[in-house]
């Protein structure tokens, strides 16, 4: 596990990797098979938003409000990971973006809500297979 | 009591158990079996998710576990 770690930090260390994919395109998550496309109603997402609201207490209003949700790094000094709805993780170093982000998606369609609360989790519980997961975009 | 909730298409399911009721315990065992092996991760939230754990056996004794789809590079 060190070792993939390290290796990735290389990579975000010198900048983007090079591989662009879809972050939208449910229909082919990183590793190109096609999946089942379940559609995410009004009741899903509600639901998905209540949990989100239970879950987060009084951080809740922030992905609404400021429009992403701030996550210091565990592993790193000085690091923040930004949360958007339905966006690729941005990585803040020194206060300052960095040129690339990590996009990491689910096999299987949920609701925007839960998307965020999932990164969040994955991030918290073991922020280094988020790294060495994700894929670089710009 | 216990609460299992899952998260897919449709929002989360709920499951709640109450762990003096083996049953009901052996019941939500068998869902995070069932969606761990369709590679479902799981993860032990107790004070918040803050401190929120990743485990791979279903805990019984957890106030609340959250299961959520495996993740890939996007």
């Amino acid at each position: 596990m060190l070792t993939a770690v390290s290796s990735r930090l290389r990579y975000i260390v010198r900048g983007w990797r090079g591989h662009p994919s879809g972050y939208e395109l449910w229909t082919e998550c990183g590793d190109g098979v096609p999946r089942e496309i379940v559609p995410v109603d009004d009741e899903a997402n509600r639901r998905a938003d209540q949990m989100l609201r239970d879950e987060l207490g009084p951080q809740y209003t922030l992905p609404t409000r400021q429009g992403y949700l701030n996550l210091p790094s565990t592993l790193f000094r000085n690091t923040n990971y930004r949360l958007r709805m339905r966006r690729p993780i941005e990585v803040y170093k020194n206060g300052r973006r960095q040129p690339w982000r990590l996009c990491i998606v689910s096999i299987e369609r949920v609701p925007s809500a839960d998307e965020l609360l999932m990164k969040y989790l994955w991030l918290r519980a073991n922020e280094e297979y988020v790294l060495t997961t994700g894929n670089l975009v710009r | 009591m216990g609460l299992l909730r899952v998260l897919c298409a449709r929002g989360d399911v709920k499951v709640e158990w109450d762990t003096d009721r083996a049953d009901a315990v052996a019941e939500a065992e068998r869902i995070f079996q069932e969606h761990a092996a369709r590679g479902y991760a799981a993860f032990k939230v107790d004070s918040s998710v803050d401190t929120a754990t990743r485990i791979d056996q279903f805990d019984p004794a957890a106030r609340e576990v959250i299961q959520v789809p495996r993740i890939v590079g996007g």
